[in-house]
C-alpha cells in the first residue's frame, strides 16, 4: 500500500513539473497550480487517504506529500518568477509612448510686461523700506499743480498738456498729468517720516504714437525724513538702477527744472544694453534718462503743513511704460496698450 | 533753442564743440542735437530759373527750367515763392541730403524731374519748409555749402520753463562763462539820434501798469524795406527763423541774440500815431500775422492805436500794422508784460510764438533800452533808416526784491556733502551774482534776469551745478528703523494676478478713456450702471473722450484687435479703475476686475477643438474664489445687460454683490462685430480683496478612509443644481463630506425638459471607518429626498 502511494505521489511529481515546466504564460502555471496543488487535486486526495493509512507508514507517506508539494511549489515559483519577467518585458515594450509628443498641460496666460515693470520697482523699494500707496486717478488742479508750486498760468504748466474732466467749475479738475499729487495727500494725511513709491496711471494731452501715449503710467516716490540730503537721493536712486538694471550699471544726474524739486535734476543710467559703449537704444549716448528727481520744494513742505527747516525729502518720478520698453526692446509704446496674445505670451 | 556756434561765439569764447557740449550738459543746459550744417549735402549747385510752367497733371506742381552754369535742366518743383531768374539751389541728380536722401531722375506725374530744388529744412538748414531756398547772388555751379557758409554748427538746447534768460545767445553765452571762467562781451550799440525827437512822433499811454509794466516806444524813419543782408538771412535760418525782411529781421535778430521780444509797426497805420496798451474791448477782433481772425477777450491785453487792436501784446501782431515793403516809418516796441497775463491770451487763442514763450517765462524786466537800441542801430544799418532822437517810456521795472540768504551749513546738509563757503561764493560769483560773506551768511543780491532766484533753495541748486552733480556722492538716508511692506490688498492684487494667469489667462491693459460708441454699440444708456460717464473737456479725440466706466468696452476692443488678427482663444483680464459720478468734487474710483474670454482652443492630439463658452469663464473665476477662500460663493441666474438674458448671473459672496459674468448678448456681439460668441465677467476688486479669507488653522485631514458613491438623477430641467445640491447638504449631514455633480445629460434617454444629473458622493466619519452600508443608507435618504422635494427619478442605484 506504501509503496503504491509513493509511486502515485513521484507520479503526480513528475506530471506536475511537466505541466509546469510546459506552461507558456502566468495564466497557465495558475492553472496548474490549481490542477496540482488545489483542494480537488489528486495531490490532496492522496494527502485526505493517508488518514486511513496505520501511523508509521502515514508518517513517511506524510512526509513524502509534502516533499513533492515543496516541488512543486518551487516549480511554480520559479517558472512564474521567469514567466512574469518576460510578460513584464513584453507589456513595457507594448506600452512604449513618443514622449516628444506635447503634454496634456494646463492652459497657462501671462501677467502684463508692464505690472512686472512696476512690481519690480515696487519691490526693490520695499526692500529700502518704503511702502506703497495710490491716489485718485482724477485729480484736482489743487493737488495735480498748486500744491506742487506751479500756480494758474504759470509757464511750466505748458509741460503738462493736460486732460481736463467735466465739472461745475471749468479746469478745477483734470485726469492726474504725473504721480506727484499723491505726495502732498500723503504728506497731508501723515506726519514724517514717508518713505513711500506710488504708482498710477496718468493721462496728457499728447496724441499716441510709437513714443507717446495720451493715457500711461508712472512711479512716483517720497521720501522725507530729518536730515534727508541730495547726496541720500543719488544713493537711493543708484541702488534702484543697480537692482533693477544690472549690479555693474551707474547712475549719472544732471541738473534740470521740476517747479516741485530743488535742487531738480535727470537721472541717467548706464546704458544696460551696451554697457556705456553706445548703441541705438542710448543714441550712441551710452546713457538713458530714467527719471526726474529732485529735493522736494520747500513751498511744496510748506504748503503740506511741513516744517521745512527740520524735514527735507526727496522725489523722482519715471514712466512705467518706458522702462518697460527699454527692459524688453518694444519699439512702439502702443504695443503695451493693444493686449495682442501673441506679444502678451512671450511673457509667459 | 537753435543756437549757431558760430554767432554764439561772438559774445564768448567757445571751447570745442564736444567739451561745450559736456560742459552745457553738466550745468543743466540740455543737449537736443549737434548738427553740423552742410554735413550731408553733396551735389547741391547754385542754379539760375529761366522759365515757369504749370505742370500738366497737377495743379499744385510746376515745370521749371533752370541752368546750374553747364546745363540747361526742367525739374518738378512744389512750391511756388520763386520768379523767373531767381537764385535756387539745386539738387543734381545723384546728389545727397541731409538724412541720406539720394536724389535721382525721376518721372513725378508723367514729367521727368532732371533733378530737385530745395528748401531750407531739405538742406538741414532749420524747419523752414515754406518754400525754395532763394539764394543770394552766386555764381552759377557754385557749391551751397560754400555760398550758404554751412561750416557752422548748431546746438539745439532744451531750455527749461524757469530758465528765459537761456533762451538768447547772450544768456546761453552767461551759462558758458559761468562754466568755463570767461567773459560775456555784450556788443556796444552807438546810435546817432538823427531824426525828429520819438515823442514827437508817437504818443504812448499804458492803460494797464500791472499788465505792462514798462513800455518803450522807439522810431526809426526813412526805411526802406527789402530783404536783409545775406549773412543775416544765412544766420537767422541756421537759428530756424524764416527771414522776411530787413526791418522784421532786425527784431529777430535782436530776440535771439538779447531775449528780449520786440514787435515793429508801421507808423503810417498806427491810428492817431498813439500806441495805448490795454486790455481789449468786448467783441473786438484782430487778425493776426498768421492770417487768422480772432474774437478778443476783455482778459487779453493789447496793444491798440487810437481805434483799435493792432497786436495782442506779446503774443502776435497784427496784419493791418503790419510792416510792409512800402513801410517808411517804424515804431519798435521793447516792453515787459506780466507773465500770467501773456500765458492766458497765448493759450486762450492756441498761439505759442517766440515772443509768448519768453514773456510767460518771464522777462527781464531790465532788459528794455539795450535791444531797442541795439534793433534801432541794425534798421539804420540794413534799412537806410534814420533813427530818431531819444525813446519814449512809459512805467518802470518792478523793483527788485530783498536780497537772498545762503547759509553754507544749509547748504552741506541739503547737498549732503562738503562744499566749502568759498565754493560756494565763487559759483555764485560767477553767476554774477556778487554774493557777500558776513557772519557766516552768504547774501546775493537779486537779479532781473533771473527771476528764478528767490530762495535759499535755488541758490542751492546753483551752487550745486556749478560745482557739477557728478560730485555728489552716493548715501542712503539713515532715518528711523523702518520696514517697508505691501498692504494686504496689495499682496491679494498681485495673487490675483499670478491666480488667473495661472488659470490661463493674459493680463491686459487698456486706456482711462473710451468713446461713446464703445457704449452704445453695447446697447448701454444713461440709466445703466455704466451709462453715465464722466467727460472729457478737451478730448484728442471722440474715441477718447469719456473716462471709462467699466473695463469691459476697453477689452472688448483688445478683443477685436486680436480677432482681426487671427489670434483664436483669447482670454484677457485687466485690473484697473473705472469711473462713476459722485456727490463729492472728485469721482468715484472704484477698482475693477474685467475678464473677456472668446473664440476657440485648438484641437490638440489629447483633445478636440472646442468653442470656449461660459464655463471656461466661470472655472477661471473659481480658480480664483477658491485661491482668496472667498467664502460662499454663488452665481445667481439674473439679467444683466449687455448679457445674454438667459446665460448671465450676479455673482454674491456672503449676500454681498461681487459682480456679474455673462455671455455677450449675440446680438450686441454681432453689432460690435466682435463676430462670435465673448464671454465676460467684471468684479469689484474691492469687495473681492476685503471677503478673501485666510487658511483656517482649525481644519482638519481626518485620518479614517472615506465611502465614495454615486447618486445619478432625473430632475427637472429649471431646478438649478445649487438647489439640488443643497438638498443634497441638508439631508447628507455631518457625514456626507462632499458632493459634486459630474455629469450633466439632456438627450434622446431623458425626457425633454429634464436632464440627468449624476453626482459623485463622498462620506465619512470623524470618529472611526464608516461602512459601506451606512453611507449607502443615508445615500438612499438623499435619494427619497429628491424625488420627494423635486419629483426626481432615482436611477438605477
Amino acid at each position: 500500500m506504501g509503496s503504491e502511494v509513493a509511486h502515485e505521489l513521484k507520479q503526480i511529481e513528475k506530471e506536475a513539473l511537466a505541466a509546469i515546466a510546459a506552461a507558456a504564460a502566468s495564466a497557465d502555471v495558475e492553472e496548474a497550480r490549481v490542477a496540482y496543488l488545489g483542494r480537488r487535486s489528486r495531490l490532496a486526495q492522496v494527502n485526505r487517504d493517508l488518514a486511513g493509512i496505520e501511523d508509521a507508514t502515514r508518517r513517511s507517506l506524510g512526509h513524502l506529500v509534502n516533499e513533492v508539494r515543496g516541488s512543486i511549489e518551487g516549480a511554480i515559483a520559479a517558472r512564474l518568477a521567469e514567466l512574469v519577467g518576460a510578460e513584464m518585458a513584453d507589456r513595457l515594450e507594448t506600452e512604449r509612448i513618443d514622449v516628444t509628443l506635447p503634454g496634456r498641460a494646463p492652459v497657462r496666460g501671462a501677467i502684463h510686461p508692464l505690472t512686472t515693470v512696476i512690481d519690480d520697482i515696487v519691490d526693490v523699494f520695499v526692500g529700502l523700506g518704503f511702502k506703497v500707496a495710490e491716489g485718485p486717478i482724477v485729480e484736482t488742479d489743487y493737488y495735480n499743480f498748486e500744491v506742487l508750486n506751479i500756480p494758474k498760468d504759470h509757464a511750466a504748466r505748458s509741460m503738462h498738456d493736460t486732460l481736463y474732466v467735466e465739472s461745475s467749475t471749468p479746469e478745477s479738475i483734470l485726469v492726474k498729468t504725473h504721480t506727484s499729487p499723491m505726495q502732498a495727500r500723503l504728506m497731508q494725511s501723515q506726519s514724517p517720516p514717508i518713505y513711500v513709491v506710488i504708482p498710477g496711471r496718468c493721462a496728457r494731452r499728447d496724441e499716441t504714437d510709437s513714443n507717446h501715449l495720451s493715457s500711461f503710467m508712472q512711479i512716483e516716490g517720497l521720501a522725507v525724513d530729518e536730515g534727508i540730503s541730495f547726496s541720500d537721493m543719488k544713493g537711493t536712486l543708484e541702488v534702484f538702477a543697480k537692482a533693477m538694471f544690472g549690479p555693474q550699471q551707474r547712475v549719472r544726474m544732471h541738473p534740470s527744472y521740476f517747479p516741485f524739486t530743488e535742487p531738480s535734476a535727470e537721472v541717467y543710467v548706464s546704458c544696460f544694453v551696451c554697457d556705456g559703449s553706445g548703441c541705438p537704444t542710448c543714441r550712441g549716448e551710452g546713457w538713458i534718462e530714467i527719471m526726474g528727481a529732485g529735493m522736494v520744494h520747500p513751498n511744496v513742505l510748506g504748503a503740506v503743513g511741513y516744517d521745512a527747516e527740520r524735514y527735507t525729502g526727496f522725489a523722482f518720478g519715471m514712466g512705467v511704460e518706458r522702462i518697460a520698453k527699454l527692459r524688453y526692446g518694444v519699439h512702439d509704446l502702443r504695443t503695451f496698450y493693444e493686449n495682442d496674445l501673441r506679444f502678451l505670451a512671450a511673457f509667459r | 533753442m537753435r543756437v549757431p556756434l558760430s554767432w554764439l561765439s561772438e559774445f564768448i569764447e567757445l571751447p570745442e564743440t564736444d567739451r561745450l557740449v559736456e560742459l552745457l550738459t553738466t550745468i543743466g543746459l540740455k543737449v537736443e542735437s549737434v548738427e553740423r550744417l552742410g554735413e550731408g549735402i553733396e551735389g547741391v549747385v547754385v542754379a539760375q530759373v529761366l522759365g515757369i510752367e504749370p505742370h500738366p497733371n497737377a495743379d499744385k506742381l510746376t515745370l521749371v527750367d533752370i541752368d546750374d552754369g553747364s546745363e540747361k535742366r526742367r525739374v518738378v518743383c512744389g512750391a511756388k515763392n520763386f520768379a523767373v531768374d531767381d537764385l535756387v539751389p539745386l539738387a543734381r541728380p545723384g546728389a545727397k541730403l541731409p538724412g541720406g536722401l539720394e536724389i535721382s531722375r525721376s518721372k513725378i506725374r508723367g514729367e521727368l524731374s532732371d533733378g530737385m530744388l530745395c528748401s531750407a529744412r531739405e538742406m538741414g538748414l532749420g524747419d523752414d519748409h515754406s518754400g525754395i531756398y532763394v539764394l543770394p547772388p552766386s555764381p552759377l555751379g557754385a557749391d551751397v555749402r560754400s555760398v550758404l557758409g554751412l561750416d557752422d554748427v548748431v546746438i539745439e538746447l532744451e531750455v527749461t520753463p524757469n530758465r528765459p534768460d537761456e533762451l538768447s545767445l547772450i544768456g546761453i553765452a552767461r551759462e558758458v562763462a559761468a562754466a568755463t571762467g570767461g567773459s560775456v562781451v555784450v556788443p556796444e550799440v552807438t546810435l546817432e539820434d538823427v531824426g525828429p525827437d520819438a515823442a514827437s512822433l508817437v504818443k504812448i499811454e499804458v492803460a494797464d501798469p500791472l499788465g505792462c509794466p514798462v513800455y518803450l516806444g522807439r522810431v526809426v524813419t526813412d526805411v526802406s524795406v527789402g530783404p536783409s543782408p545775406v549773412w543775416v538771412q544765412r544766420r537767422l535760418r541756421a537759428a530756424g527763423y524764416r527771414p522776411v525782411s530787413n526791418v522784421v529781421d532786425a527784431t529777430n535778430y535782436v530776440l535771439l541774440v538779447t531775449g528780449q521780444p520786440l514787435h515793429a509797426f508801421d507808423l503810417d497805420k498806427v491810428g492817431g500815431s498813439k500806441i495805448i496798451v490795454r486790455r481789449a474791448g468786448s467783441g473786438e477782433k484782430i487778425t493776426t500775422l498768421d492770417g487768422d481772425a480772432r474774437e478778443l477777450d476783455v482778459d487779453d491785453l493789447v496793444i491798440a492805436d487810437a481805434e483799435r487792436p493792432m497786436a495782442i501784446a506779446g503774443v502776435m501782431g497784427g496784419l493791418e500794422t503790419e510792416v510792409s515793403v512800402q513801410t517808411k516809418r517804424v515804431i519798435l516796441e521793447s516792453a515787459h508784460f506780466d507773465p500770467r497775463s501773456i500765458a492766458r491770451s497765448a493759450k486762450r487763442h492756441g498761439l505759442r510764438s517766440e515772443a509768448s514763450a519768453r514773456f510767460e517765462r518771464g522777462s527781464d524786466p531790465r532788459n528794455i533800452e539795450y535791444p531797442a537800441s541795439l534793433a534801432t542801430s541794425l534798421m539804420v544799418d540794413w534799412a537806410g533808416g534814420r533813427a530818431s532822437a531819444g525813446s519814449v517810456v512809459v512805467g518802470s521795472a518792478p523793483e527788485l526784491g530783498q536780497p537772498i540768504a545762503l547759509r553754507p551749513d544749509r547748504c552741506r546738509t541739503i547737498l549732503g556733502f562738503d562744499i566749502s563757503d568759498e565754493e560756494m561764493v565763487d559759483a555764485l560769483t560767477r553767476l554774477d551774482l556778487s554774493p557777500t560773506l558776513h557772519d557766516g551768511v552768504i547774501r546775493v543780491e537779486r537779479l532781473s534776469r533771473r527771476g528764478d532766484l528767490v530762495l535759499e533753495e535755488d541758490l542751492i541748486e546753483e551752487v550745486a551745478r556749478l560745482g557739477g552733480y557728478d560730485r555728489v556722492p552716493s548715501t542712503l538716508p539713515v532715518g528711523r528703523y523702518r520696514a517697508g511692506s505691501l498692504t494686504r490688498a496689495q499682496i491679494l492684487t498681485r495673487r490675483i494676478r499670478s491666480t488667473l494667469a495661472g488659470a490661463g489667462l493674459f493680463e491686459a491693459y487698456t486706456p482711462t478713456f473710451i468713446g461713446p460708441d464703445d457704449l452704445t454699440v453695447l446697447g448701454i444708456e444713461a440709466n445703466h450702471a455704466w451709462g453715465r460717464p464722466l467727460s472729457v473737456t478737451n478730448p484728442l479725440s471722440r474715441d477718447e473722450s469719456l473716462l471709462r466706466t467699466s473695463l469691459i468696452p476697453g477689452l472688448l476692443q483688445s478683443v477685436k484687435t486680436n480677432t482681426s488678427r487671427r489670434n483664436i482663444d483669447v482670454r484677457l483680464f485687466e485690473i484697473g479703475r473705472v469711473f462713476h459720478r459722485s456727490d463729492g468734487q472728485l469721482p468715484n474710483e472704484p477698482e475693477r476686475l474685467g475678464i473677456v474670454v472668446t473664440g476657440t482652443q485648438r484641437q490638440e492630439w489629447l483633445s478636440g477643438e472646442r468653442e470656449l463658452d461660459f464655463f471656461d469663464l466661470k472655472g477661471a473665476l473659481e480658480v480664483l474664489f477658491s485661491a482668496l477662500r472667498t467664502p460662499d460663493v454663488r452665481f445667481v441666474d439674473s439679467e444683466w445687460p449687455p448679457a445674454h438674458p438667459t446665460r448671465s448671473a450676479l455673482i454674491t459672496t456672503g449676500g454681498r454683490t461681487l459682480g456679474v459674468a455673462g455671455e455677450l448678448d449675440p446680438s450686441l456681439a454681432e453689432e460690435a462685430d466682435l463676430g462670435t460668441r465673448v464671454f465676460f465677467a467684471e468684479i469689484d476688486l474691492d469687495v473681492l480683496i476685503e471677503t478673501a479669507t485666510d487658511p483656517q488653522p482649525t481644519a482638519q485631514v481626518w485620518k479614517f478612509p472615506a465611502v465614495l458613491l454615486d447618486l445619478a438623477i432625473v430632475i427637472e430641467d429649471a431646478i438649478a443644481i445649487d438647489r439640488i445640491l443643497e438638498a443634497v447638504q441638508g439631508v447628507g449631514g455631518g457625514h456626507l463630506e462632499s458632493a459634486r455633480v459630474f455629469d450633466v445629460y439632456r438627450g434622446a434617454q431623458v425626457d425633454s425638459g429634464y436632464r440627468s444629473v449624476a453626482i459623485s458622493l463622498v462620506f465619512r466619519s470623524e470618529e472611526r471607518t464608516m461602512t459601506e452600508s451606512e453611507a449607502i443608507e443615508v445615500r438612499d435618504q438623499i435619494a427619497e429626498e429628491m424625488s420627494s422635494r423635486f419629483g426626481a427619478q432615482v436611477r438605477g442605484s
